[in-house]
């Protein structure tokens, strides 16, 4: 029988790839969710009455731990949202942490974000410490949790690995973020709107990718930083025009090409580009070529396309 | 000018409080008892000031800040749990910490959005660095590694300022405090232990050889700081120090000096690793104008005296 793993989070986009991957894999994986997520273990981590000793009865022995557990919010960076954000992210990681290092001796895979990294001109690797975090209270929570794991690991020799994903697409992904916009509008046979001037960089990791660095790291006993990032930096322009590839490649109308709309501001990327060596060399994992990634994306899309056509009376 | 002064009743506070009311500003003292903070030792009561009692723990915190604040208000944002090089943080200490220092934060600066304020002015704390990585002096670009649950709090408070800074369009400065010292400090750490024992006729008692690096500031400097940042048009974070580096055994010298007593500190051997920074306030000195004026010698005599005049000695 494998080892069992706890998948804090484990209903998400993140969390469903993962248990796929650690089955898979032969790991036996214990799911908690929020209520009515239908996890083995339903907990609301956002109230502060969060008990991480009762969850670790509850649950028994396992030989890690995997927190994906977050909020992901798009407003106020101060205000009771924010708040829950800070109690989710940071607070009930380190109180799980403790409770599952003192009574199992169980390794701990945090999922951050490179949200804690501040703007660079150089590739960021693991070695940089926590800059400013971009000013949305997501990279603020997640700055925040590595650096209590970490104060928490020194006092109490808790093995700890920090995984750090960028833009995480794929198949399973919400609707509402730019790849399957783009995607989306590909299959309709529009060109895909980039706003601004589309120069901006940025990283997407696939879904698949994130989770294989989560279950090594976990598997491995690993400790440290690890960038769970893509295979390299594109500008959003170059992610449009190969989604339009994708889409086409899958099967979908063919000879699109994105458009630049300047007279709506892009979103203010921090332009960073990442170095993931170290999870290379020490997760033994690789990045997924975009465009590999992209084509996976527009199937899966294509199929839930015409699952849900089927399934119309 | 108004401002607005959470934390007014701790040790800094109630300089920061004195100094901004002999200014002639409208001061709200804000603390969670809503006592008016005392004048720090040896001076003259302060002039009227309004008092404010606000539970920075509880989210009614929000729209009672918010009513004491407004577009030409600078808030002074002091209120924590812990001062800065007091003993390793436990995990109890630590929800205290996140508790007031983190989430008391966020509602501080909810407020100031939902009233809008001219300037926040954030203490922050030396310990955001963890140990250093050279032996120069420590500037405000050096990578921040806290080791402590209160620097990584701090840090966090920095965050959150900054990211409300830059979505309100507000002035906002971080203040890098090590451990402010001076009449009025009650926690346990080198200085304050090194000065009560003078106070008893003993010598003071240092853990390890006492080379380690140990900054600090006077609480008068520091309120001083605090009105160059509030005064001046300058964002960002500023390390604030009495800008000289002094060794653990340094200090411990210079109590012996404060009280008259002849002979030296005795050493024992550390139980812990001794670690220390000395930060440099090139910053602090050329973009606020900032200039330390109280000596430490000078600010080790009064703490004495003090010490000495409250009682406190013998505690």
């Amino acid at each position: 029988m494998g080892s069992r793993v706890l998948v804090i989070g484990s209903q998400g986009f993140v969390g469903k790839a993962l248990r796929s991957l650690l089955a898979e894999r032969g790991t036996n994986p214990v799911g908690v969710g929020a209520p009515g997520t239908s996890a083995d273990f339903e907990v609301d981590l956002t109230l502060p009455s969060y008990d991480p000793e009762a969850l670790a009865e509850r649950v028994g022995a396992v030989e890690g731990v995997i927190y994906l557990a977050a909020r992901i919010t798009r407003g106020s960076c101060v205000g009771a949202e924010a708040r829950r954000n800070l109690t989710v992210i940071a607070d009930a990681a380190v109180r799980t942490f403790e409770a599952f290092h003192d009574r199992y001796r169980a390794h701990f895979v945090f999922c951050s974000s490179i949200k804690v990294y501040g703007p660079s001109e150089q590739p960021l690797g693991p070695e940089v410490p926590v800059l400013r975090p971009e000013p949305y209270s997501y990279g603020s929570a997640k700055a925040l949790a590595e650096r209590l794991l970490v104060t928490s690991a020194l006092r109490s020799g808790g093995q700890l690995a920090v995984v750090r994903p960028s833009f995480i697409y794929g198949p399973g992904q919400r609707a509402d973020n730019a790849i399957p916009i783009f995607l989306s509008a590909c299959f309709a046979g529009k060109a895909p709107v980039v706003f601004g001037h589309g120069r901006e960089l940025r990283d997407d990791v696939l879904v698949r990718d994130v989770a294989e660095c989560l279950a090594e790291a976990c598997s491995r006993r690993a400790t440290g930083v690890f960038n769970a990032t893509g295979e390299r930096s594109r500008t959003l322009f170059e992610v449009a025009e190969l989604c339009c590839r994708a889409v086409e490649t899958v099967g979908g109308p063919a000879g699109l090409h994105p458009v630049l709309d300047p007279s709506r501001p892009g979103k203010a990327w921090i332009d960073q580009r990442f170095d993931r060596t170290r999870t290379d060399a020490v997760l033994g994992c690789r990045a997924t070529p975009l465009f590999e990634g992209l084509v996976e994306q527009a199937r899966w899309m294509r199929e839930q396309a015409a699952g849900q056509r089927g399934a119309a009376p | 000018m108004k401002v607005v002064v959470t934390g007014a009743t701790g040790h800094l506070g109630r300089s920061v409080v004195e100094r901004f009311a002999r200014a002639g500003c409208a001061v709200v003292a804000v603390s969670r008892s809503g006592r008016a903070p005392e004048p720090p030792f040896g001076h003259p009561a302060l002039p009227r000031m309004e008092t404010l009692a606000v539970d920075l723990c509880s989210d009614a915190a929000v729209g009672a800040l918010a009513d004491a604040l407004g577009p030409e208000v600078t808030l002074v944002h002091l209120a924590g749990s812990r001062p800065p090089g007091t003993s390793d943080s436990t995990r109890a200490a630590r929800s205290a910490l996140l508790d007031l220092d983190v989430m008391g934060t966020q509602r501080a600066l909810e407020a100031a959005s939902r009233a809008g304020v001219r300037a926040v002015i954030y203490a922050s704390s030396a310990e955001v660095y963890g140990i250093p990585q050279t032996p120069d002096a420590v500037s405000e670009e050096s990578a921040t590694r806290p080791i402590s649950d209160y620097g990584v709090v701090k840090l966090s408070g920095e965050d959150h300022l900054f990211a409300f800074a830059a979505e309100s369009a507000v002035r906002a400065v971080a203040l890098r405090f090590p451990a402010i010292y001076g009449p009025g400090e009650r926690v346990s750490r080198a200085l304050p232990s090194f000065l009560r024992a003078v106070a008893a006729g003993r010598v003071p008692v240092v853990s390890g050889d006492g080379s380690e690096q140990c900054d600090q500031v006077h609480a008068a400097d520091a309120a001083l700081a605090i009105e160059r940042a509030a005064t001046t048009d300058a964002s960002g974070v500023f390390n604030v120090t009495d800008g000289e580096a002094h060794s653990v055994r340094a200090l411990a010298a210079t109590a012996l000096e404060a009280a008259g007593l002849s002979g030296a500190p005795e050493h024992h051997p550390a139980t812990k690793p001794c670690v220390g920074a000395h930060l440099s306030i090139e910053r602090a000195r050329r973009v606020l104008g900032f200039q330390p004026e109280v000596p430490l010698a000078e600010g080790m005599r009064e703490q004495l005296a003090w010490l000495r005049a409250s009682g406190e000695a013998t505690a």
